[in-house]
């Protein structure tokens, strides 16, 4: 298969299995609304049968559903922008704020998993003109991957850095790894060059894994002009 | 008495107590609990006559957490609830034995229906 069609084809694959993850997040906050609704409708039922109307506890469900409201809320705002990093291939990126949406647009997959994960960013802004969205999907395959050749209950490190020229994400995992997916771990150069940087990948005595980012400041002062 | 002694299992805790408060204004006793660890903890302590489970748990997931509860009590019968996108989940845990499977968000009059059937059955 070509390198271009794989791209397209991992891609595709990457932005279903978020959205579908994503959207199976926000049925569960619909769910809790529903019976929240339900549970109102119950209470009022047993009011109108002549018990007193149990106001504070209404008051109380109400309060609850506006939580459950802005949860979902979030979680579409940030399904939004990540479907509108698809828009443009070259822009600039705060990379504090992309790693953020990432990792809150992972966290099912890492719960379901029982893996906690521990973040490192820089005080200062790092801005970065790149690709947005294969700049996801390689921070993402890397989680990911580390998920996947991993036991259940993982320590997840994710490091952000400057670095000359341009900034350097550390994904790590403390535990030693149970099987390593080649497939993925072939496609990650691939994917960094398309990017015009680098995948380094450590391994640990433990039998940890670490996979080591290097992205250039721009995209279009090196993969640009090498096309 | 209780119609029914159902264990209510979903990692979502606010999900769990709002379906388990309105299971009980409907004349049944539930029993509420967030993970498959504690919930075969609590069949080894009482019997139920139906469990109501998510597919999709943190940890055990919910063919894994069916096995186990069916090691401690047999004849127990157990009723699925899974995501809208996901309803091959649903026919994974039929052909694991589940008695039936409904989609979230549930209406909870197919609930309480799906619940006598299976104990009438």
């Amino acid at each position: 298969m070509s390198e271009e069609k794989l791209l397209r084809e991992k891609g595709l694959a990457f932005f279903g299995s978020i959205t579908a993850s994503f959207s199976h997040e926000i049925n569960n906050v619909m769910t809790i609304i529903n019976e929240f609704a339900g549970l109102m409708e119950d209470l009022l039922r047993v009011a109108d049968q002549g018990r007193p109307p149990q106001l504070e506890r209404l008051g109380g469900i109400s309060e609850r559903i506006g939580t459950q409201v802005k949860r979902g809320e979030k979680m579409i705002k940030r399904l939004n922008r990540f479907s509108h990093t698809i828009d443009e291939t070259v822009k600039t990126i705060d990379l504090s704020d992309l790693l953020k949406d990432l990792i809150a647009l992972s966290e099912r997959p890492r719960t379901l998993r029982r893996a906690r994960m521990e973040t490192r960013f820089p005080e200062e802004t790092i801005l970065l003109v790149s690709n947005p969205f294969l700049l996801q999907q390689a921070i993402f395959s890397c989680i990911d991957l580390i998920l996947d050749a991993s036991h259940d209950n993982q320590l997840l490190r994710l490091i952000l850095e400057k670095q000359d020229g341009g900034a350097r994400i550390t994904i790590a995992g403390e535990e030693p790894i149970v099987k390593t997916d080649d497939t993925a771990l072939s496609f990650l150069p691939i994917l960094m060059e398309e990017l015009g940087g680098k995948v380094d990948v450590i391994p640990f005595d433990n039998g940890g894994l670490s996979l080591v980012l290097s992205l250039p400041y721009s995209i279009t002062d090196t993969v640009m002009f090498q096309k | 008495m209780a119609l029914l002694r159902v264990l209510l299992i979903d990692d979502e805790e606010e999900l769990v107590f709002t379906l388990a408060e309105r299971l009980m204004l409907r004349g049944i006793e539930v029993e509420g609990v967030t993970s498959g660890a504690d919930a075969i903890g609590r069949v080894q302590e009482k019997k139920f006559d139906v469990v109501v489970l998510d597919m999709k748990m943190p940890g055990m997931g919910g063919l894994e957490v069916m096995r186990m509860i069916r090691r401690e009590q047999p004849t127990i019968k157990f009723i699925l609830m899974t995501g809208r996108g996901s309803p091959e989940e649903g026919e994974e845990g039929m052909q694991g034995g589940a008695f039936a499977y409904l989609l979230k968000p549930i209406n909870i009059e197919d609930l309480m229906e799906k619940m006598m059937e299976a104990v009438s059955v």
